[in-house]
């Protein structure tokens, strides 16, 4: 024990003398916390504000122009302009195109007139309610579909263009649909005495989506930014400890100190088992940190305070075990790599790259099928999906051992790789 | 001679990157009480057998007993009663000089009592009192060098490697690391010195060997090396005559 502990306490001095190091280990986990959580909140917050102006040009003066401008008025992403000034659907292109505007919406002349007219012509066909001769004069495909189109700048977010679109062709439904159910009854009333009140077409819905969050809390709506990114960019913060583990494990062994060990009969396990010891007191601190500021600083800046729902305890579980993976995928690193540049470089790119398609960045379902695929390979994602079971889906113990233990058996085997390297190092050269 | 420290019996050693043996059959022994200067060009094996004997390297083939022991096997008690000074600075530089001979002095297995009162004494045999709080890679490469040497006999060791602990550093350093081995040795402390600089290993060693190609070429006393040469009056000239004027690339 005393050798371990020896170990420890050089390893220890050696971390904290090391200012940028410290740095690096305990400031940038909670900037990037701080920074990231607060450019995702601000994207959310954009995405559901009335903040994106909309150019409308009402040519119908009807009921379709009339229905399409309320609604749109009524969605809160959309600022409602009506274009009065402009006469025609090429100055609405041409404001768009010169950036004026991201947007721009034109609802044809006499939009109205030709859904009904339409509508009244099909109707008629179709039951016969028209005389013969009429009804040569107005087949369905006479009639040209009222064109509605919509401007889009180039630098308009795809969601934002989704929205716009899904919204008019929904409404242009609702609409086509209104105007049906008025033709059925006007036709129905003239041909069939009712009374006075005339034929009424009940606005039934027949089919009714229902959302069902799949949590314990009823009221939880998907997931907030800070619940994504406080154990998304933790777990990135954890796993780039390697650079720092396997940069003064190489530089170790360049300078001869770890020979000296070895001549002095340290063994290897030893050896690692200190750097395991001290870095994953490290991780703990870095998680402890981030949730201080998750609790207290977040609120002070306009952030959701970031809730583990009771679940501290498991989420430190979580961490421990991450911490383990991250630790021997820098044991790994500090035996192979034959530089510090090599070992940082290496370990930059490597963490950026396994957090990318763990779904740090941007969730897996996102991502190209096949990134998609190999996400579940990522030591980061084990890790992710770990703190979602416990934080989001508010499950227990048994529904995180399994991904403890891959984040466990990654480090078993990264260690056992790297005492047989270092090992191996004794039998050549 | 006296009881044996050091055997070394036919020891092989090749490494995979230059393809050739680097050792090839080395024989030795070192008495106990004996300074024992260990010379060769470079490439010539004297790092490998350092190496092999401080668990570094594994050797191919061959036997090396330490205190009797063959150190392969009982490793652990027998490094207790070597001390090894690298060639390499093998110090934290982020460390003071206490904390680094505090660190060492635990692996060795001493009481935070002895590292104290052994690490002042040291400290202040070579002039480094008030430097002990200071970090070591503040030092010059004379106190590095010494700093070193300290760690490595900071146990008390009956057995020292040194592999060239001298290079590099001014001269008083050098006459003052010389010195404190003299007095290591009159303690009964065994030495196993490597070295370049003849002159030393003339005045320190009581007896030398000279390695070239993995093999000993020459073994004995300085004076028996000298006039077993016709024509040479040091052992420089002793050992260029043995080992040829000719650049050596080091390898391995």
């Amino acid at each position: 024990m005393r050798k371990l502990f020896a170990l420890m306490y050089k390893d220890i001095l050696l971390l904290i003398r090391d200012r940028a190091g410290v740095v690096f280990l305990f400031v940038m986990p909670l900037v990037l916390v701080l920074v990231m959580t607060g450019i995702g909140d601000g994207a959310l917050q954009n995405a559901s504000r009335k903040n994106i102006p909309v150019l409308v040009l009402n040519l119908d003066h009807g009921e379709v122009g009339r229905v399409v401008i309320d609604n749109l008025q009524e969605l809160d992403m959309f600022d409602v302009v009506l274009a009065d000034s402009l006469e025609s659907e090429q100055g609405v292109q041409r404001m768009i195109k010169d950036g004026k505007y991201l947007m721009g919406v034109c609802v044809p002349p006499n939009t109205t007139t030709a859904v009904q007219e339409m509508i009244q012509s099909e109707l008629s066909a179709i039951i016969g309610l028209d005389d013969r001769a009429d009804l040569e004069h107005h087949e369905v495909g006479d009639f040209v579909s009222p064109n509605i189109k919509v401007f889009i700048d180039p630098t308009m977010s795809n969601t934002f263009r989704t929205t716009m679109l899904t919204f008019l062709r929904e409404a242009s439904l609702r609409i086509e649909l209104q105007a049906l159910r008025t033709t059925i009854a006007e036709n129905v009333q003239e041909y069939v005495s009712f009374d006075d009140e005339g034929v009424r077409i009940p606005d039934f819905k027949s089919i009714v989506v229902d959302e069902v969050v799949c949590s314990p809390d009823a009221f939880r709506a998907g997931i907030n930014v800070t619940e994504h990114n406080v154990p998304a960019w933790t777990l990135f913060a954890i796993f780039f400890i390697v650079i720092s583990l396997s940069g003064g494990m190489v530089k170790e062994r360049l300078d001869g100190s770890f020979s000296r060990l070895v001549a002095m009969s340290c063994s290897y396990g030893l050896y690692l088992v200190s750097k395991i010891l001290v870095y994953e007191t490290v991780c703990i601190v870095q998680f402890l940190l981030v949730l201080l500021m998750g609790r207290t600083v977040f609120p002070l800046v306009g952030l959701t305070v970031f809730s583990m729902h009771g679940a501290f305890p498991l989420c430190l579980f979580i961490v421990v075990f991450c911490a383990i993976a991250a630790i021997g995928i820098g044991l790994v690193l500090g035996t192979f790599a034959n530089t510090q540049q090599q070992a940082s470089v290496c370990g930059a790119v490597l963490v950026v790259v396994l957090s990318a398609i763990g779904g740090i960045w941007v969730p897996p379902f996102l991502m190209p099928p096949f990134l998609n695929a190999i996400s579940g390979y990522s030591p980061l994602n084990w890790g992710l999906e770990a703190f979602y079971d416990v934080i989001l889906r508010e499950h227990g113990i048994e529904s995180i051992i399994s991904n403890c233990l891959l984040l466990l058996g990654l480090s078993a085997v990264c260690t056992v790789v790297s005492i047989m390297g270092l090992k191996s190092s004794r039998q050549n050269k | 001679m006296s009881a044996t420290v050091l055997r070394i019996e036919n020891l092989r050693k090749s490494y995979r990157s230059i393809k050739r043996e680097v050792l090839s059959g080395l024989n030795m022994s070192i008495g106990k009480g004996e300074i024992y200067g260990f010379l060769g060009p470079n490439g010539a094996g004297k790092t490998t057998t350092v190496n092999i004997l401080t668990g570094l390297l594994k050797e191919d083939s061959g036997v090396v007993d330490i205190f009797g022991e063959q150190a392969s096997k009982g490793r652990k008690e027998v490094m207790k009663r070597v001390g090894v000074v690298p060639q390499s600075i093998a110090l934290y530089s982020e460390l003071t000089a206490y904390e680094n001979l505090f660190f060492f002095g635990s692996l060795y297995g001493m009481s935070r009592e002895e590292v104290a009162k052994r690490g002042d004494e040291l400290l202040r045999m070579f002039g480094l009192e008030e430097f002990r709080d200071k970090k070591v890679g503040a030092f010059s490469g004379g106190m590095k060098r010494m700093v070193n040497l300290m760690v490595g006999i900071l146990h008390r060791p009956d057995f020292l490697i040194l592999d060239e602990p001298t290079v590099g550093i001014d001269v008083q350093s050098k006459v003052l690391i010389l010195d404190y081995l003299k007095i290591l040795n009159k303690g009964g402390t065994t030495i196993l010195y490597t070295s370049h600089d003849m002159e030393e290993a003339e005045h320190l060693c009581s007896r030398v060997g000279i390695i070239d190609g993995g093999k000993l070429v020459a073994e004995g006393t300085p004076e028996e090396l000298i006039d077993g040469v016709v024509g040479c009056s040091d052992l420089q000239s002793v050992y260029l005559s043995l080992t040829g004027k000719q650049l050596r690339i080091k390898e391995g």
